[in-house]
């Protein structure tokens, strides 16, 4: 085996370091040396002339293609745009209502002047009413991390504490007219307890709850 | 004898003296296949070049009509920004109002199915849970207003919770009732 590998490195040995000779001795030879020269120019032009050319105009298709896609996005965009103004246009008095009921700030007061006109409707006494902090003014950001439900889209709360005093059917109506507020609220805990005073047992209604607004 | 042999020698090769040389083969190569591999070459590369006007100008309305679309849509920034605020208002809105407790509701079911011996003290709502306490001189009253709740008032998770004798009036039982509110309730 290994006497055969070296007779075969002698041989093909002298073909790779005699290249020119044998192909001046060997006609058979001379007969591929256009196939030879044939493919070496191919190649080298192949290389350095047809595929820069076609790698450049590949990359300029791309190019292309991608921005037809950017194009037919925003086409989609602006349609969608243009839908939406006009969807917009035909419901702005609603809109108008639900920026009231969602504001982008807090605005406690609105949401007081809101109980204060429930109280009045139906005459409950209100003992208490607090609200949680909140930022009037400014763009300054506050910790008001509760350990409550998470409100939705990750809206902020405005927390507020009512306590009141009435008799039961007063109590009641109170109650659903509180459902019925412009503002809605996330109610947390609600409970209505007796408690004995100087003027006898009293009804005390408390709610805790809290208003979302946008961040 | 050396005439005879010469006669007998077949030669296909040309001829010619230089055609069968090295350097007439490369030659004639050159002239043929080579020029044949050249003007192929030139080809694709001329096709290319003519082709990348064509391409070049497409490229170049493409890019001004995004610049177009894109100042479109910059100017409706103001809106988008506007819409989708009202979007997430919308959300809010409507997780709020149609997630919420009606309350009313409860107070209405609890008042209209409670025993007349029977006398709350406490309604606490927290969640979905809901307790009821109260007093009441008779144990089926109790229960009464127990099977009431979870019968007719439609809160089939009613548990008693505790049930004492009052301190203050051992003739009165104290009780405490938690309610599971339903998800229609809800």
């Amino acid at each position: 085996m290994a006497v055969g590998w070296r007779a075969n490195y002698l041989r093909y040995k002298s073909y790779f370091l005699d290249v020119v000779g044998h192909y001046q001795k060997r006609q058979d030879l001379k007969v591929f040396m256009e196939l030879f020269l044939s493919l070496a120019t191919i190649s080298i032009f192949g290389i350095f002339a047809i595929k820069p050319t076609l790698v450049a105009m590949a990359e300029l298709i791309k190019e292309i293609e991608g921005k037809r896609q950017i194009l037919s996005i925003m086409n989609q965009k602006i349609e969608n745009l243009n839908r939406a103004q006009v969807l917009y246009e035909e419901e702005r008095a609603n809109i108008d209502l639900l920026k009231l009921a969602i504001p982008k700030k807090g605005e406690p007061e609105a949401l007081v002047r809101q109980l204060e006109g429930v109280a009045s409707q139906n005459p409950v006494t209100i003992l208490s009413l607090s609200m949680g902090k909140v930022n009037i003014l400014g763009d300054g950001t506050l910790d008001t991390s509760t350990k409550l439900d998470v409100l939705p889209v990750g809206a902020e709360g405005l927390t507020f504490s009512l306590s009141s005093t009435s008799d039961y059917p007063l109590l009641a109506s109170f109650v659903q007219a509180m459902e019925g507020l412009r503002r809605p609220y996330k109610l947390d805990t609600l409970y209505i307890n007796t408690e004995e005073s100087e003027a006898g047992r009293e009804l005390i209604l408390v709610i805790n709850a809290r208003s979302p607004y946008l961040k | 004898m050396a005439a005879l042999k010469k006669q007998r020698l077949i030669n296909l090769l040309p001829s010619e003296e230089f055609a069968v040389t090295t350097t007439g083969r490369i030659l004639s190569w050159a002239l043929s296949t080579f020029r044949y591999i050249v003007i192929v070459t030139e080809l694709v590369v001329i096709l290319a070049f003519i082709s990348r006007f064509w391409l070049d100008a497409q490229n170049a309305d493409l890019a001004e009509e995004i610049e177009q679309k894109q100042s479109l849509i910059a100017s409706s920034k103001d809106f988008e920004r506007e819409f989708i605020e009202v979007q997430k208002r919308l959300i809010i809105y409507k997780t709020l109002t149609s997630d919420s407790v009606s309350f009313s509701k409860i107070f209405s079911n609890i008042s209209v199915n409670i025993p007349e011996d029977v006398l709350l003290s406490k309604i606490s709502l927290s969640g979905e849970s809901l307790t009821v306490d109260g007093l009441s001189p008779s144990e089926r009253s109790i229960v009464q207003f127990a099977v009431n709740l979870e019968k007719n008032a439609g809160y089939p998770k009613t548990t008693l919770k505790s049930v004492e004798t009052n301190r203050n009036d051992p003739s009165l039982l104290e009780f405490s009732l938690d309610v599971s509110l339903a998800k229609e309730e809800i």
